[in-house]
């Protein structure tokens, strides 16, 4: 009861904070980090993908429930490195399409691999948005708040997908989440075709 | 602290006004424009808080051991780089701090404890001051900026470890919550680096 109190206290807290009015420098600090935070969530495919992760981390639950969204974050930044000082990246947006594609069969089917497999599955896949995001960095954005909002934002989203893969502990929960597989796995579908087609 | 108070001290936190955060410009001087720039510049900030952070998984000894250290080590560096110019690295000077970030959060998700992430700290803590030494040489006051940097450190420093290790003592999970965030500060750091090689093939 302390505790719910003391969160409450602290929620009412932040509705009162007044804005910072602390931008600093020319590019505007505020500007680049909204402009990474918001630049995961532009495309359904990447979102699907990272929603696919934290659902499939929570279907195989600890470890993989935090080593999945770790790996994808990091190796998307690996990936975006490379996208970032131009080396190229054969097939990114099919892989993508496929990143959508296979993981939705794994929360499908609750694939339950060695934990180290499902890890190099999901930094494989990783690569290729980090490396589409990496290439489509905006000029003049400033690099640190624009990663600091990008990886943040990929770090949220997992935690969207975990949280939705809780639902598995209600009746009906793991029929819904593997529901939501199959949602994920068609939308690859679609994804791979346009990919394909150009 | 009680953790109960945690999240008041948090919401007291959340009740700031604004914050007027132009020191640099309103004329206080090259100590407050040093203390201001630490601050407020979030390239000089990130760095110096991953290092920090990376004293926490060790425990308190080793936290401690981290206040003690990352200042020293950072007012070394600082002072090697206005004596020694920079000791030749200023063409590398500007990827310095993006590789520590990188190397601090990637030890941070690994959970590193050992002697070796101490050491590894005090490096980072050096190679830090003297690219901060670096990028103000040639400038009016840098000593007196670089004092101001220094003061901004020692607060920082006394609050980043203590709080951190605060917050990841007891559950389990907490510390799964640290490694994350080291993950995520690792690759802030590696875009970051990106960024900067991007940057300079284009200048």
């Amino acid at each position: 009861m302390l505790r719910l109190r003391s969160l409450l206290l602290f929620l009412c807290g932040l509705s009162l904070a007044l804005p910072a009015a602390a931008h600093t420098g020319p590019a505007g600090m505020a500007n680049g980090f909204l402009a990474g935070l918001l630049h995961p969530v532009s495309g359904l495919d990447h979102v699907l993908a990272m929603l696919a992760v934290g659902l499939w981390g929570a279907q195989l639950g600890r470890p993989a429930l935090w080593v999945l969204p770790v790996a994808f974050p990091l190796l998307m930044a690996g990936g975006g490195f490379l996208g970032l000082i131009g080396l190229n990246l054969p097939g990114v947006e099919v892989g993508i399409a496929l990143s959508a594609i296979v993981l939705g069969l794994a929360v499908l089917t609750a694939l339950r691999p060695p934990l180290a497999l499902a890890a190099l599955l999901v930094g494989l896949f990783a690569l290729f948005h980090g490396h589409a995001h990496g290439t489509e960095l905006p000029a003049g954005a400033d690099g640190l708040v624009y990663s600091a909002g990008f990886v943040i934002a990929t770090g949220l989203l997992h935690a969207v997908g975990i949280g939705l893969g809780l639902l598995q502990r209600l009746p009906h929960g793991r029929l819904a989440l593997r529901g939501m597989g199959a949602a994920i796995s068609l939308a690859g579908l679609v994804f791979l075709r346009g990919a394909i087609a150009g | 602290m009680k953790r109960p108070q945690l999240p008041i001290l948090l919401c007291l936190l959340g009740l700031s006004s604004n914050a007027q955060a132009h020191l640099v410009s309103t004329g206080l001087g090259p100590v407050y424009d040093g203390l201001g720039h630490f601050f407020l510049s979030l390239d000089t900030l990130l760095p110096l808080v991953a290092l920090l952070l990376l004293a926490v998984p060790g425990g308190v000894r080793r936290g401690r051991l981290g206040f003690f250290i990352t200042p020293a080590a950072w007012g070394m560096g600082a002072m090697a780089g206005m004596a020694g110019d920079g000791l030749g690295f200023s063409a590398v000077m500007s990827f310095i701090p993006a590789v520590v970030l990188l190397m601090a959060g990637s030890l941070i998700a690994l959970d590193a404890q050992g002697r070796l992430s101490t050491f590894l700290l005090a490096v980072g803590a050096f190679v830090l001051g003297l690219a901060e030494a670096g990028a103000l040489l040639g400038m009016p006051n840098a000593g007196r900026v670089l004092l101001g940097s220094f003061t901004g450190l020692l607060l920082i420093a006394s609050l980043v470890p203590a709080l951190a290790l605060a917050l990841v003592q007891g559950a389990a999970w907490r510390r799964v919550v640290l490694r994350v965030g080291g993950s995520w500060l690792a690759g802030i750091g590696l875009l970051w680096l990106g960024w900067l090689l991007r940057q300079g093939a284009l200048a």
